[in-house]
C-alpha cells in the first residue's frame, strides 16, 4: 500500500473524531433506521462502499456497533485512593 | 493515600492562588479561571487528586523515609512551589501539543508562575547551596525534553525514555530539596531513578488512553509510533490500536509496573508500595471497562478496512 493511503475505516474514524456534528447525525440516522440518511452521510465522505454487498455489510456493521465509534479512548489520570489505604 | 496534613497543604496552596499575582487583578482572574477550567469538576483543587498527586506524594514519602513525621511548613512550601511549576509546565505543554488559544492568552502569567515556583526554594536554600545545581539540572531537563520532543516525528523506545518521559523532570526538584535539607544525598539518586521509571510508566499510560486526542492533533507519541511500526500492510494506526495496539499498551504498562514495584521495594517506603498496588489495580480495571468497546469497534474496523490476519 502506498504511503499516505487512507483506508475507509481511517476516513470514517477521523471524521467522527473531528466532527461531533457529523458523528451525532450518523448516530441519529442509525438509531432511527434511516438507511438512506446513513448511507448519504457515509457517501459524503466516500466510505459508503462501491458494491451493493459492501454497502449493505457496512451499514449493518454500523447498526450493530451499539457503542459510539469514538468511545475507545479516555483521558485517564486515576482516582483518589480511599483514605482507608493510608497507613 | 494522601495523608491529611499533606492534603491540607494542597488545599492551602490552591486557596492561595488568588494571591499568586499580587497587585495584578486581571492576571489573578485569568489564572484562577483557567485553573478551575482545567479541572473536570471546575474546582482547581480536584485537579491535583488521583495520579497527579504523585508530585506531592513523593517528596512527602521521601521525608517520611528520613524522619517519622514530616515538617508540614516545609512541605507546604514545596507544594506551593510545585503547583506553580505544574501550571507553568501545563501552559507550555498545552501550547506545544494543541492549538491552545486560551493558553496563548496566558503567556504573560509564565513569569509570575516561575517567580512563585522559585521563591520557596530561595527561602529554603542560600544561593551557594548544592541544591541549586540539582535545581538547574532537573529544571533544564524539563525544557530540554519539551524542546527535543517537538523535533520528533517518530518516537523510538530510546527517545521515549530519554525525551518524552523526561518532560516532568521538574518533579525531582522537591525530591532534591528534601535530600539537601536533611543532608541525605545518598537517597537522591535512587528516588530520582525511581521517578524516571515512574514517569515512563505514566507517560505510557497517557499515550495508551489518550491516543485519539494525540492522533487528532498529530502528536508523535511512542504508542502511536509503535502503531506505525507494528501495523500490517493496509492497516491504519487507528485500526491497529483498536485491534491489537491497546492490548499491547496495557501489556507494556503491566510490565512497567512490575519493574516499578521491584524498584520501590528498595526505597523502603511502604506507602509508595501501596500506592503502586492501587494504581495497578485501577488501570487494570479501567482497561477492562474499555476492552469490550474496543472489540466492537475493531469489528467495525474490519468491515471498513479488511487486513490480512497473518
Amino acid at each position: 500500500m502506498a504511503e499516505g493511503w487512507t483506508s475507509d475505516w481511517e476516513k470514517l474514524f477521523a471524521k467522527c473524531v473531528a466532527d461531533p456534528d457529523y458523528r451525532a447525525r450518523l448516530a441519529t440516522a442509525l438509531e432511527n433506521d434511516d438507511d438512506t440518511g446513513a448511507r448519504a452521510l457515509l457517501d459524503n465522505i466516500g466510505v459508503g462502499g462501491t458494491t451493493d454487498t459492501v454497502r449493505s455489510v457496512r451499514l449493518t456493521a454500523l447498526k450493530d456497533l451499539r457503542v459510539p465509534i469514538v468511545d475507545v479512548s479516555s483521558e485517564f489520570h486515576g482516582g483518589q485512593p480511599p483514605m482507608a489505604l493510608a497507613p | 493515600m494522601l495523608d491529611r496534613p499533606l492534603s491540607e497543604c494542597v488545599d492551602r496552596a490552591i486557596a492561595l492562588l488568588p494571591y499568586a499575582c499580587r497587585d495584578a487583578p486581571a492576571s489573578t482572574e485569568a489564572l484562577v479561571g483557567w485553573a478551575a477550567r482545567l479541572s473536570p469538576t471546575g474546582r482547581a483543587r480536584d485537579y491535583f487528586d488521583g495520579g497527579r498527586a504523585v508530585m506531592f506524594l513523593l517528596p512527602w514519602w521521601l521525608e517520611k523515609r528520613i524522619r517519622p513525621v514530616p515538617d508540614v511548613r516545609f512541605q507546604e512550601l514545596l507544594v506551593e512551589s510545585t503547583v506553580s511549576a505544574y501550571y507553568f509546565v501545563r501552559i507550555v505543554d498545552n501550547l506545544m501539543d494543541e492549538d491552545a488559544a486560551e493558553e496563548r492568552g496566558l503567556l504573560p502569567l509564565l513569569g509570575i508562575l516561575h517567580a512563585n515556583f522559585t521563591r520557596a526554594y530561595a527561602r529554603l536554600f542560600s544561593p551557594d547551596d548544592p541544591f541549586w545545581s540539582h535545581f538547574d539540572r532537573h529544571w533544564n531537563g524539563t525544557a530540554e525534553a519539551a524542546i527535543r520532543e517537538k523535533t520528533l516525528t517518530e518516537v523510538s523506545l530510546d527517545d521515549f525514555i530519554a525525551i518524552a518521559a523526561r518532560k516532568t523532570s521538574g518533579v525531582k526538584i522537591p525530591l532534591a530539596a528534601v535530600c539537601c535539607r536533611y543532608d541525605r544525598p545518598d537517597l537522591l539518586e535512587p528516588w530520582c531513578a525511581f521517578y524516571d521509571r515512574f514517569a515512563c510508566w505514566h507517560q505510557m499510560l497517557d499515550d495508551t488512553f489518550d491516543w485519539v486526542n494525540d492522533l487528532r492533533h498529530g502528536n508523535a507519541t511512542y504508542f502511536l509510533s509503535e502503531g506505525h511500526r507494528q501495523k500490517r500492510p493496509g492497516e491504519s494506526v487507528s485500526g491497529w490500536v483498536v485491534r491489537r495496539g491497546f492490548a499491547w499498551g496495557i501489556d507494556q504498562l503491566a510490565a512497567g509496573m512490575r519493574d516499578l514495584r521491584e524498584r520501590a521495594a528498595q526505597l523502603e517506603s511502604p506507602e509508595l508500595a501501596r500506592f503502586l498496588e492501587y494504581r495497578e489495580a485501577e488501570v487494570r480495571e479501567h482497561a477492562r471497562e474499555l476492552a469490550p468497546k474496543l472489540n466492537k469497534v475493531a469489528g467495525l474496523a474490519d468491515v471498513f478496512e479488511p487486513v490480512d490476519s497473518e
